[in-house]
Parts: C-alpha cells; sequence; structure tokens
C-alpha cells in the first residue's frame, strides 16, 4: 500500500502546493487502492480515467500556482449526486445506465475547487436505510471486523462513502445525510461524518430521498479535512429554494481557539435501554474531557426526542412516495415490457425498486391518503414541530450538545435484514437533528471492547457549524483516535 | 394495528407498484407493524401545535425573475429515454 | 326565471346548477418554476429544462413574475390575497406528468374569494361568486392519434397557469358562457393572460348538476377542457339532456370526468379517469410557504388599470353611450382607449358612432386588430373635425375614411387631391341653384304645389357639383327662391 494513501487531504494538500508529489502520483496512488479494494465493495462506479485527466490538468493549474482549495485532491462520492457523463443511479436498478447531462452543485464545487473523481460510492438504493446492504451493487463490507472475523456493516446510508475513506481508498468522500446517513456509517468506521445545516449546501443535482431532511454529508478522518471539505461545498444556489442565502465562514481558520466557556449540553434523553454501558461511559469520558479544555457541561432536556423517530419515518417516507413517482420508465431509466401504461408503470416499478423502497413508498402513499393523513402525516408534523421547539430552547443555554452517534458499534451483515423496526431504531440518536435542521458531526472516540469503533456526536446550532467544528476538535484532539483497520481487503 | 389485504391493494394500485399475492401478505404484515409502532405518537399532546413547515423562509425570497434559458435539445433531453420516437418520448397507447 | 328551465320528457321542469374551473395560462416568458420558454408552437420537446423533464435532483424554483399576476388577477376579481400561500403536490400518475405530481395550491390558495358581473346575451346582469384562485403547473400533452404508441410532448410542462374556481351560481349555457366571456375580457385588460382558447391559453372545465327546482343539489359531472365559448354551450346542453334523460328513468347520475367531443358535440366518459381518485396532497417540501408583504399586494394595486365592470360605467356616465355601445367599446381594452382619445372634446356619440360602425366594420372585413390599423386616434379625429367644421359633407367623410384606411393617408391630404372640399360659398352654390331652376322649368312649376320635391332639386346639385355642395345651404337656397 502506497504511503500517499495513507495521508490526510490537509497533509496531501500540503505536499501538492509544495509540489513534494505530483497530483498524477496522488491520482494513481488511490486509484491503485480502489482497484485493490474489490472485496469492500464500497465503489459501484470507478472512474479512473477521468481521475487521472482531471489530476493532469489539476498538475498544470498547480505548476502555474493557480490551483484551487482542493487542487489535485482525489475523492469519490456518493451514487446520489448527479455527475455529469458518469452514471448515476442512486443505486437503484430503476435509474440503470442513467447517465446525467448535468452536474449537482455540490460536485460541480469540489471540480471548481481542483477535486478529481475517482468514483461513484456505494449506498443503500436510494438512500434508505441504514446497513448499506439494499442498493443495486449489493453490501459494502466494513473494513473493521474487530476481534471477529464477521463482515460487518460499514452502516448507512453511506456505507461506501464512509467504508472509502476509512480502508485509506481516498482522504474525503461525499455521502448525504437524510435520517442520520453520514452521521452513523462515520461512528461505524471510525471516521469523522459531518452533517451540515439544513440549507447550507445546496441539494441541486442530489437525487431526493427526503426533500425537507435530504442535506449532503462529509465523511473524512479529521476535523480538519472535514472543515476544509465544507469550506468548498457550502454556499447559496439560486436553483435550490432551501438554499440559505448567508455567509460562509473559513471553517478551517475557525477551528483555532479552543472551547474556554463554551456551554455543552448533555441531553438525558440520549440514553436508551438496552444501550451498553461502554457507549455511556464513553459519553462521560468525553464530557470530561470536554470539561478539561474549559467547557462548562450543563445537563439539559430535550423532551420529545423519543418521539422524533416515529415521526421521521412518516414524514421521511411521505416524501419519498412522491419525489420517488418519477421513476416510471417513460423520461429515462429502466422500463419493463407491458401492454398498456398502467402495466407499464406497475411493472417498472415492481421491477426497478428494490424490497425496502417498495416498504417506504407503500408506508408514505398510506401515511399521505385520505383518511389516514391527519392521524398520520400531520401528527408527525407536528411532532416534528416539538422536536425543533425542543432544540431551539436549549440552545438558548448551551452552544453544542454532546451525545452518542449510535446505540451500538456495527452489527454484522444481514443482522437486521428481517427485523425492520430493528434497524430504524438504530437511527435514534441521529434522526432529531435533521428534523430540526441543525448541523451535527460524529467523531471517533475509541474502539469498545470488541475492538470496533465508536463515534461520539456533537449537535451545533443552525447554520453554526463554526463552534460545531471547534467543539468536535476538542473531542478529537482529547480522544487521540489513531487506530487503523487491517487491510485484510487487499490482496 | 391491522391492516387489511384490501387496504394495501389500494396503496400499491394509488403507488403504482405491481405486487405479487406473497408480497402483499408480506409488506401488510411490514405496514401492520410499523403503524402500530408509530401508533405511539398518538400520546403526544399536539394541541395548538403548528405543523412543522420548512426551514426555507419564505418562498419569494428564493424566487426568479421571469427571464428564460436555453433548454437542452430534444437530443440531449431524450438522451436517456429508454424509447424515443420523432422527439418524443412514448407509452403504450392511452385509450381516453 | 322559469325561462331558466327545461322541459325533460315528462314535462317536469328542471334546472342546471353549473360551476366552472377556468385555467389561464399566465402571459409570461419562462414556466412556473423553470426558465424554459412559453412560446407557443415550438418543436416538441424543445422548450423543455431539465426540471420540467423531472430529471433527478432538479428543483422547483419560483417565477416571481408568475405570482404578481396572479396577485393581479386575484385584485381584479376583487378577491382577498392571502399573504400566506402554500404550494403542495398533487400526487398522479400520467405519462404528460413527468414528476408523478403537478404542483398546485390546495389547502392555502394564493387567492380566496371574489366576484364577477356578467350580462349574459337575453337575460340580466347577474354576479358569479369566486370561490377561489390558485398557482399551478401545465401538464405536457400527450397524442394518440397514430400507431400502437401515444407520444409525449412536454413543452407545456411546467407552464404557469391560474386555476379560478366559480360558484356554482350559473344556471344557464348563455350565463356560462356570458361568465367565461367577462373573465377572459378581465385578464386580458389585467394583461395577466392572452385569453386565446384556440391555442389552449384559457380552457374551462365545467361542472353540471341537474335538480328539479327547490331541490338540493344533484351529482355533477365534470366536462373536461373545453376550448371555445361555442363549445361551452353545446358541452352543456347535451349533458344537461343526458342527466335529464337518466333521472327522469329513475337512475342516478355517476360522479366522473366526461369529454366533449366537438365532432358529435356529445360528452362521453373518460376511461383513463375511471379510478377512483387520492391525490395525496401535502406541501411540497422543495417550496418554503409563499409568504407576501401587503406593501406589494399594495404597490401591485395601485398599478391596476382600470377593470372593464368600471370603464363600461364610466363610459356611459362620462359619455352618456348606451349600455351597448359602452359594452362593444370596452370589449377589448385598446378599443376603449382608441375611443376615448377620440372623443376627447368631441361629440362622443357621433365618434361612437364611427368608431363602432364604420372602423369596426373595416378591421372585421380586413381581419385586423385596433393597433394594426392605418387610422389613428389623431387622423379620425381629423376626419370627424372636418365634417363639424362643415368642409366636408359626412357622405364625402365616409369616402375619405375608406381611402385612409387603406393608405393611411391623413383626410386634408386626400380632400385636397381629391377636390372634395365642400362648397359653402353662399355665390358658388346660388351659381348652381339658378342654373338647375333655370334648366328646369316644368320642374319649378310643380315644386310650388308638392314641396317633397325639393330633394330632387338638391340631388341634382350634388351631382353637378361632385358632391361637393354644402346640401344644407343648398337646401335653404332652394327653399328660399322656389317659394318666392
Ligand atoms: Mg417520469
Ligand atoms: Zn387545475
Amino acid at each position: 500500500m502506497s504511503e500517499i494513501t495513507q495521508w490526510s487531504l490537509h497533509r496531501l494538500r500540503e505536499a501538492l502546493r509544495k509540489k513534494e508529489v505530483s497530483a498524477v502520483e496522488v491520482a494513481r496512488a488511490h486509484v491503485d487502492a480502489v482497484g485493490k479494494a474489490g472485496a469492500l465493495n464500497a465503489v459501484t462506479t470507478p472512474t479512473p480515467e477521468r481521475a487521472i485527466e482531471m489530476a493532469e490538468q489539476s498538475d498544470k493549474r498547480l505548476a502555474g500556482g493557480e490551483g484551487g482549495a482542493l487542487e489535485g485532491i482525489p475523492l469519490g462520492v456518493k451514487d446520489m449526486f448527479c455527475t455529469e457523463g458518469v452514471a448515476s443511479t442512486a443505486c437503484s436498478n430503476i435509474l440503470e445506465g442513467f447517465t446525467p447531462p448535468y452536474e449537482s452543485d455540490v460536485t460541480e464545487r469540489l471540480w471548481q475547487a481542483g477535486a478529481c473523481l475517482l468514483g461513484k460510492l456505494n449506498c443503500d438504493e436510494f438512500a434508505m436505510g441504514s446497513s448499506t446492504e439494499t442498493g443495486s451493487s449489493g453490501a459494502v463490507c466494513n473494513p473493521w471486523r474487530g476481534n471477529g472475523d464477521a463482515r460487518l456493516t460499514a452502516g448507512g446510508s453511506s456505507g461506501g462513502s464512509a467504508a472509502a475513506v476509512a480502508a485509506r481508498l481516498m482522504p474525503v468522500s461525499l455521502g448525504t445525510d437524510t435520517g442520520g446517513s453520514v452521521r452513523q456509517p462515520a461512528a461505524f468506521t471510525g471516521t469523522v461524518g459531518l452533517k451540515p445545516s439544513y440549507g447550507r449546501c445546496s441539494r441541486y443535482g442530489i437525487i431526493s430521498y427526503a426533500s425537507s431532511l435530504d442535506q449532503a454529508g462529509i465523511l473524512a478522518r479529521s476535523v480538519t479535512d472535514s472543515a476544509i471539505l465544507l469550506g468548498t461545498i457550502a454556499g447559496h444556489d439560486s436553483r435550490d429554494s432551501t438554499s440559505a442565502d448567508i455567509e460562509v465562514p473559513d471553517y478551517e481558520s475557525e477551528l483555532k481557539g479552543g472551547i474556554s466557556k463554551m456551554r455543552v449540553g448533555i441531553p438525558k434523553e440520549y440514553s436508551v435501554d438496552g444501550m451498553p454501558g461502554e457507549i455511556d461511559d464513553l459519553w462521560k469520558q468525553a464530557a470530561g474531557w470536554l470539561e478539561e479544555q474549559g467547557a462548562e457541561i450543563i445537563e439539559v432536556s430535550l423532551p420529545h426526542t423519543r418521539h422524533a423517530l416515529p415521526a421521521y419515518y412518516i414524514i421521511a417516507p411521505a416524501e419519498a412516495s412522491s419525489n420517488l413517482a418519477r421513476y416510471d420508465g417513460i423520461q429515462y431509466g429502466k422500463r419493463a415490457k407491458a401492454n398498456g401504461v398502467d402495466e407499464l408503470y406497475g411493472r417498472t416499478r415492481a421491477e426497478g425498486f428494490g424490497v425496502e423502497v417498495k416498504r417506504r413508498i407503500l408506508m408514505g402513499s398510506y401515511v399521505l391518503s385520505a383518511g389516514y393523513y391527519d392521524a398520520y402525516y400531520l401528527k408527525a408534523q407536528r411532532v416534528r414541530a416539538l422536536v425543533a421547539r425542543d432544540f431551539d430552547n436549549v440552545f438558548e443555554k448551551v452552544d453544542v450538545l454532546l451525545a452518542p452517534t449510535t446505540p451500538s458499534a456495527a452489527f454484522a451483515l444481514g443482522e437486521k435484514t428481517d427485523d425492520v423496526l430493528a434497524l430504524y431504531l438504530g437511527d435514534i440518536f441521529t434522526v432529531p437533528v435533521n428534523l430540526a435542521g441543525l448541523p451535527a458531526i460524529s467523531v471517533p472516540a475509541k474502539l469498545n471492547g470488541e475492538g470496533l469503533p465508536l463515534g461520539m456526536q456533537l449537535i451545533g446550532r443552525r447554520f453554526d457549524e463554526a463552534t460545531l467544528l471547534r467543539a468536535a476538535k476538542a473531542v478529537e484532539d482529547s480522544a487521540g483516535f489513531d487506530a487503523v483497520p487491517q487491510a485484510w481487503w487487499s490482496p | 394495528m391491522s391492516i387489511e389485504t384490501k387496504t394495501i391493494r389500494q396503496i400499491a394500485a394509488l403507488s403504482r407498484l405491481h405486487l405479487e399475492e406473497d408480497e402483499l401478505e408480506q409488506y401488510r404484515e411490514d405496514l401492520s407493524q410499523i403503524l402500530d409502532w408509530m401508533g405511539q405518537l398518538e400520546s403526544v399532546n399536539t394541541d395548538g401545535v403548528d405543523a412543522f413547515t420548512g426551514m426555507g423562509g419564505s418562498l419569494l425570497e428564493h424566487a426568479r425573475d421571469d427571464s428564460t434559458a436555453q433548454t437542452p435539445s430534444p437530443d440531449v433531453l431524450l438522451s436517456n429515454a429508454p424509447e424515443r420516437v420523432d422527439g418524443f418520448f412514448t407509452v403504450p397507447k392511452i385509450l381516453e | 326565471m322559469s325561462d331558466a328551465y327545461i322541459k325533460g320528457a315528462s314535462g317536469d321542469d328542471w334546472e342546471m346548477v353549473i360551476g366552472l374551473e377556468v385555467h389561464a395560462q399566465i402571459r409570461s416568458e419562462a414556466k412556473l418554476f423553470s426558465k424554459a420558454p412559453t412560446a407557443f408552437g415550438a418543436l416538441p420537446n424543445s422548450q423543455v429544462s431539465l426540471v420540467d423533464a423531472a430529471m433527478p435532483g432538479m428543483l422547483p424554483v419560483l417565477n416571481r413574475f408568475c405570482v404578481e399576476q396572479g396577485v393581479r388577477a386575484g385584485l381584479g376579481l376583487h378577491g382577498r390575497i392571502n399573504l400566506v400561500s402554500v404550494f403542495e403536490r398533487k400526487n398522479y400518475f400520467y405519462p404528460d406528468l413527468p414528476q408523478g405530481y403537478q404542483i398546485s395550491q390546495y389547502l392555502h390558495p394564493l387567492v380566496s374569494g371574489g366576484e364577477v358581473v356578467i350580462r349574459p346575451e337575453g337575460g340580466e346582469e347577474m354576479t358569479v361568486r369566486i370561490e377561489r384562485l390558485h398557482l399551478e403547473q401545465d401538464a405536457g400533452k400527450s397524442m394518440h392519434e397514430t400507431g400502437d404508441v401515444s407520444l409525449v410532448d412536454l413543452n407545456r410542462s411546467g407552464i404557469a397557469l391560474m386555476e379560478i374556481v366559480s360558484h356554482p351560481d350559473m344556471r344557464s349555457p348563455a350565463q356560462a358562457q356570458a361568465y367565461v366571456r367577462e373573465l377572459r375580457l378581465l385578464l386580458r385588460y389585467l394583461a395577466v393572460c392572452d385569453g386565446n382558447m384556440e391555442e389552449g391559453s384559457l380552457r374551462a372545465d365545467v361542472n353540471l348538476s341537474m335538480r328539479r327546482p327547490g331541490e338540493d343539489l344533484g351529482t355533477r359531472c365534470e366536462i373536461k377542457n373545453l376550448n371555445s365559448i361555442r363549445f361551452i354551450g353545446q358541452a352543456i346542453e347535451f349533458e344537461a339532456a343526458r342527466q335529464v334523460e337518466l333521472l327522469e328513468a329513475g337512475e342516478s347520475i355517476k360522479q366522473e370526468t366526461r369529454l366533449f367531443d366537438i365532432h358529435t358535440g356529445e360528452t362521453r366518459s373518460m376511461r383513463s379517469k375511471e379510478e377512483a381518485h387520492d391525490y395525496r396532497y401535502f406541501p411540497d417540501p422543495d417550496l418554503p410557504p409563499l409568504c407576501l408583504t401587503q406593501e406589494w399586494v399594495d404597490s401591485i394595486e395601485s398599478n391596476l388599470p382600470e377593470l372593464p365592470q368600471d370603464k363600461r360605467t364610466r363610459l356611459i356616465r362620462q359619455y352618456k353611450l348606451d349600455p351597448y355601445d359602452a359594452d362593444v367599446l370596452t370589449a377589448n381594452r385598446d378599443n376603449a382607449d382608441f375611443f376615448e382619445q377620440v372623443a376627447q372634446g368631441r361629440d362622443a356619440k357621433l365618434v361612437a358612432n364611427w368608431v363602432t360602425g364604420d372602423f369596426f366594420a373595416a378591421l372585421n372585413k380586413s381581419k385586423q386588430s385596433i393597433n394594426e390599423s392605418k387610422i389613428t386616434p389623431e387622423s379620425l379625429g381629423e376626419l370627424l373635425d372636418l365634417v363639424a367644421k362643415g368642409d366636408i359633407s359626412g357622405r364625402i367623410a365616409k369616402e375619405v375614411f375608406v381611402i385612409m384606411f387603406e393608405s393611411g393617408t391623413p383626410p386634408n391630404k386626400i380632400i385636397e387631391e381629391k377636390n372634395w372640399k365642400q362648397i359653402s360659398d353662399i355665390n358658388a352654390l346660388e351659381k348652381y341653384v339658378d342654373d338647375v331652376i333655370a334648366a328646369n322649368p316644368d320642374k319649378v312649376e310643380q315644386a310650388r304645389s308638392k314641396p317633397q320635391l325639393i330633394g330632387w332639386f338638391i340631388a341634382q346639385v350634388l351631382k353637378a357639383s361632385k358632391n361637393q355642395a354644402n346640401p344644407k345651404i343648398v337646401s335653404e337656397l332652394f327653399q328660399k327662391k322656389l317659394n318666392s
């Protein structure tokens, strides 16, 4: 394994600027790593030629001293992002072969900044899942195996993005986070997962799952790297009516300054029955780290936390059932053989969508249909207002919140495929953040007794990613997490 | 709460998902279980609480003026279409 | 109003209850949620943005101009502008609806309430109440004519529409037709819709039910997409008769959507829309609520033009026009403007006669609009002034007008070139009169007992003077000379 692939984004950037290494060398090293990591199944559509080509352009710009903020940095993006001329399928058979003639806003910003595309990354079909097992490309395997040798989930739905960064196939990657899909895989793979505030990044060109919750997210191996990347992908876009027209701070320089006097809330409801004691212990330990660095720890209450999950599983499928109505085999994508239009719809969608997607479409149609709308959809939107109000209240007293990212470490692939509800319950700590549109980050904090990573989550005020990242950096500094998975996948 | 097969059949038809009998039964069971679990929301007091209406501010702030932009050529627009005829998308004949 | 009832085969009276949903295309350059152009008659699928084609990840962005036009229309209807309205998704599958949903407004429309005053042909002035006006996207078009496939053109997909829903206040085809005419006129005055029904920029859905006088509302059928005022009348007549026949046979009406066949004049059930609908409306999560400020609405209101109903009333009052002339002149904002410019400081009744008479007849014959004509308010005014001054006779004026209409030459110049200036000089005219008297002694004799013969004498002078003699003076001269 090339040493270059161990480097962080930050270090690569320095090396490229100082011409210690060329962008093409950097790209080749990562293309090689991707090529050898087939066993992880993290990359669905590798784009090695494009990566090298883009790197050659980067080298020209670097030679002329005019590189962008990410000049020569190779990375992959979740298959939820539309990338011009590269298949973009949301890991669904229904979009088989779909090659968009357009680029998502967020990825456009990456290429503008000089980054190179290594490939499209595996995920749950239409980002609906928490284990990256439901997509058309099959399951992603977590690079971590801990003390056992079972194949574990890398989490989901951005499992490919997390596994690729954890396995050193790329320094950073993009995922999307609708109910925890960046933070939970980050926790399961020992990486940093950042979900920006709703509206911070444009949704233009991201294949929609649940529009009021979807947000692009970042997977990285350090808080600094995630801050650098956020600075590139954040910003207003007039093509998305929910994109916020507010200033983007220089997150990297905002990292300095420490957390002295920062008020950190500990929401007591983020503890559930059956949660391993080691997660509780880690939580207390992390609070201690922050206190040592000068923060004030305050216990707070978010009383509607436990209602967030059922509300989420009403609202997200409702939006999804409508967002996915466009996949019908007429304008693009897969089309089944059929007599008549209704059969065309029914068969195309039956053949094109997988089990979990169908389940959510049915759920969503049900909660929106006549007679059930008030009891489910409207009720859920009222509960959502209460969940958001809880956060508003505590953010009058504290600057960030500290809580576990997940109630467990990575579980075995296949373990929860037959128990839908158990899988949904794994999102309990991540979902409230999406309902309220807040920024949050998962930072790897330690390995558990089985040798598997555990993450701590920090939640910030809407659009105050700067404070959030500073707190995350403090946790990272104290945790000193430097474990690396054994490269068992590499021949 | 148990959903009737008839209801699932209706929902599947509304969603244009062709389901075999065994699938219908599986989804009936799944949805019954999930909706049961969602039933806990009933106990939440939401009296006087307005439904959440998003975080985007007012739409008018995000609106644009009435200027036009070049659209993709029909060739590009139809480049991903599974079937097409003379610049049109096609579907099996519709009887009105 | 027993004449509003129709009789069934049984001899019973039946009353029609009619409500209309009118879809009016907003006169915008770009679509409601995309920048694709809206021009009529483009090549198939050549005015379709990635948003209109529902490409994955594409998002709607609202056209502010369209909202403004909706507010203008709402104010013109005397409706209430809702400062908060919400775009919702109406979910259903149809090949001309690429998103699988139409973005429309449902629980919270842009405008609530309003009214339109109509004057149905042969009936009395009445008020039709408006329930709401909301903004929504149009669908594409599917064509089923050829082969074993239907073709889908998305050029119309996403075009901005105002849906204007009336209360079921109408009781006859004439009322429904008058309503659409008046609504179209209003929208044209406001310049928010061009009202071209043949091009589909104004379409009406008719909701019709029948009841015996005094009974509760019956079950209604909806006749979709009528694109001419004549078809509205025909469809209502056919559908009313069909429903009465069923009801009198003791059958019930099935609530359904029906199509009007312009070739047979009949309505028929739409097979494709038979299934029960459940549109699963919910607020579009891609679009935050639409919040307007009262100041913005006020500024739009202060820029509204005079509305047809107000203009009509004012013309009658200010120019003492009869209601018929006022109606004809206000049927088009340009006509009314033209009239008022000419009428400035002139005999309004005379101006109205000229404008609605010779001028409109000529425009009709040449298929020109008032703005395309070579006749300007100034040139017509000049012509009328020449008549008033006695420079030309009314008869010559009509001939001058024909030339003006064709060539655009100023009336003065025409009169000069043709040497048509009226002769009012007493000495010159006396010579003509004396000549006629001298040449016709027998007639002079007869005229003493038959005073009506004076007309014959005048005609001789006009003939001799090539119509240039001032007939009034000539008449006076004859009267004096023949009676002396
Ligand atoms: Mg479609
Ligand atoms: Zn409509």
